[in-house]
């Protein structure tokens, strides 16, 4: 029998490509909301809290620049799959000779990259206002696209599961909400829960975002393995579920 | 390219109480062109779409070259192209982008990929909108772009659904030359379409459906001589077209008067001999034009005989 398919380097190039068009269309919804929102709390609680400690810094800058990701590739991304399926333009995707975790991938990875212009205004803001040293690391920007594909596929997980896109949004902004007050809570004030919070994809990257932006250190490898082991059974989850047949 | 058979084995599919498709049993032979015709709603698209494993059977299976299809599986995707009727994932990119991205997804090369595009572009006319994001288009330029991408890299086995929705003639015309043109002896076509006089031309095989069940399975022709041996007939009367509708209505109830001419579907004896009766009479027929029976005259016909017998069998119950 005759095969027709790519290869997985032109593959991944190519779904990149179809998935960086969107920047062309929609870059102004994508980028600003996820930038607006998470640096304006920054702004916020700068301005009303004066007195904060400088560990309390950290946390609400991290926290902010995860909330940047997790907005573009939690919420956005889960309506952007939601309305995919609706109009059943993924179909397109389903019976192309494609590997569709490749597809995921792809996704993931567009979308947490509209978060970066917000994560560079919130460490301006870290930086400028709060006097906060920053140390930038290369193992940045691996983390930042590992923790797009663990929420992007969280993300993609509830496209594939809400009934349209407006439910996609409400279920997207609950989980992100979620996803992040526990993944923030510090870890002795839950006790016995602490070990749940392995299956949040925001624990391991805040954990490793603090270590690496403000100490300039990288000795949180169980952190990474976590965030890894999430990130591959999310990936697994969001393309079983997009191969599933109606 | 190598021959493969596709079957359709017991094959039927069910939404609650609703049978979308029902034991269906089917052999195509590589080398055809097959239409699926038949009312919205008889089973078509489900039967396309339980073929590229978009849809699950309830019962039975589909299979190609002697392999069960199962949903996701990436060898049916390779031999697969399929046209859905909605619009493709494809709205963010430009045209030329959208077509391209197909036949290097389908695994050609840079080269073939944009050889392919740039021919695809001039035959559909889509040249002077290459620059131009799909999203933006109109429904037919968008459909044009659809078929394109299935059509750059054509695989063993190319599915269509209703490919010329929304094209205006000329594309239409384009499109259905296309399709000819991918005929290959070793490919199977298989198109869903409700413009049953335009797919005439290029179909082997007519498949129709109706309640979700195959009522007719052959050729064009034996389509024709299935629902009888008819001719259509258009006579413009040299003098008193009265004479020509009274004489009409003797053989049958489907003519129409316009001013001076008639029209008339008979049965091909009764419209021979009152042709040879008029032309035997100089000076009361001015011109005559007669047809074959259509595949769209031989589809109604068919659609009507369902229809009187289904009303039939509600007026025996209600009895």
């Amino acid at each position: 029998m005759t095969r027709q398919s790519a290869p997985f380097g032109t593959m991944l190039r190519v779904l990149m490509r179809m998935q960086f068009a969107r920047l062309r269309r929609s870059w102004r919804p994508y980028i600003v909301v996820s930038a607006v929102m998470p640096a304006g709390i920054v702004l916020l609680i700068h301005l009303t809290n004066p007195g904060m400690a400088a560990n309390e810094r950290l946390n609400i800058i991290s926290g902010a620049m995860l909330l940047a990701e997790s907005i573009a590739t939690i919420v956005m991304l889960s309506q952007y799959v939601a309305w995919l399926k609706v109009s059943q333009a993924l179909d397109h995707y389903r019976v192309m000779p494609i590997s569709l975790e490749m597809l995921v991938v792809a996704l993931t990875t567009v979308y947490g990259l509209f978060a970066w212009p917000g994560v560079l205004l919130i460490a301006l803001e870290g930086t400028f206002l709060d006097h906060i040293p920053m140390h930038f690391s290369p193992l940045m920007i691996v983390l930042m696209l590992v923790t797009s594909l663990a929420m992007g596929s969280v993300g993609t997980i509830i496209g594939l599961l809400a009934p349209d896109e407006g439910l996609a949004g409400l279920m997207g902004n609950l989980v992100m909400m979620g996803v992040l007050f526990l993944g923030m809570v510090p870890v002795r004030a839950l006790g016995p829960w602490t070990i749940g919070l392995w299956i949040l994809p925001s624990t391991g990257p805040l954990a490793i975002l603090k270590g690496l932006v403000f100490f300039g250190s990288f000795n949180t490898g169980s952190h990474w393995l976590g965030l890894l082991l999430y990130a591959i059974s999310a990936l697994m989850v969001s393309s079983y579920l997009m191969k599933r047949p109606g | 390219m190598s021959t493969i058979n596709l079957e359709y084995d017991h094959l039927s599919k069910r939404y609650g109480d609703t049978w979308a498709n029902h034991d269906i049993n089917l052999v195509i032979e590589p080398g055809s062109i097959v239409g699926l015709l038949g009312p919205n709603g008889a089973g078509k698209t489900t039967l396309l779409r339980q073929l590229v494993g978009l849809t699950r059977p309830t019962e039975g299976q589909v299979r190609l070259g002697g392999r069960t299809v199962a949903p996701g599986k990436r060898w049916v995707k390779e031999l697969i192209a399929y046209l859905p009727q909605h619009p493709l994932a494809l709205g963010d990119l430009t045209v030329q982008e959208a077509i391209r991205s197909s036949a290097l997804l389908r695994g050609q090369s840079r080269r073939d990929a944009d050889q392919n595009t740039e021919t695809l572009l001039t035959r559909l006319n889509l040249s002077s909108l290459r620059n131009r994001q799909v999203a933006g288009l109109s429904g037919g330029e968008h459909r044009l772009v659809g078929i394109a991408s299935v059509l750059v890299a054509p695989t063993p086995i190319v599915a269509l659904d209703e490919p010329t929705n929304e094209l205006d003639p000329l594309m239409r015309h384009r499109v259905w030359q296309l399709i000819e043109k991918l005929r290959e002896p070793a490919r199977i076509i298989l198109l869903v379409s409700h413009n049953v006089l335009e797919a005439e031309r290029v179909l082997d095989r007519v498949l129709i459906m109706n309640d979700g069940r195959i009522r007719h399975d052959g050729g064009p022709l034996s389509l024709r001589q299935n629902v009888g041996d008819f001719l259509k007939v258009s006579v413009t009367a040299g003098v008193a077209p009265e004479r020509l509708e009274d004489d009409v209505q003797a053989i049958t109830t489907e003519f129409q008067r316009h001013e001076t001419a008639v029209e008339f579907t008979a049965s091909r004896l009764e419209a021979l001999k009152l042709l040879a009766q008029w032309l035997g009479e100089p000076g009361l027929v001015a011109s005559v034009s007669v047809h074959e029976p259509s595949l769209e005259d031989a589809y109604l016909a068919l659609r009507q005989q369902w229809e009187g017998n289904d009303n039939q069998e509600a007026e025996e119950r209600e009895v």
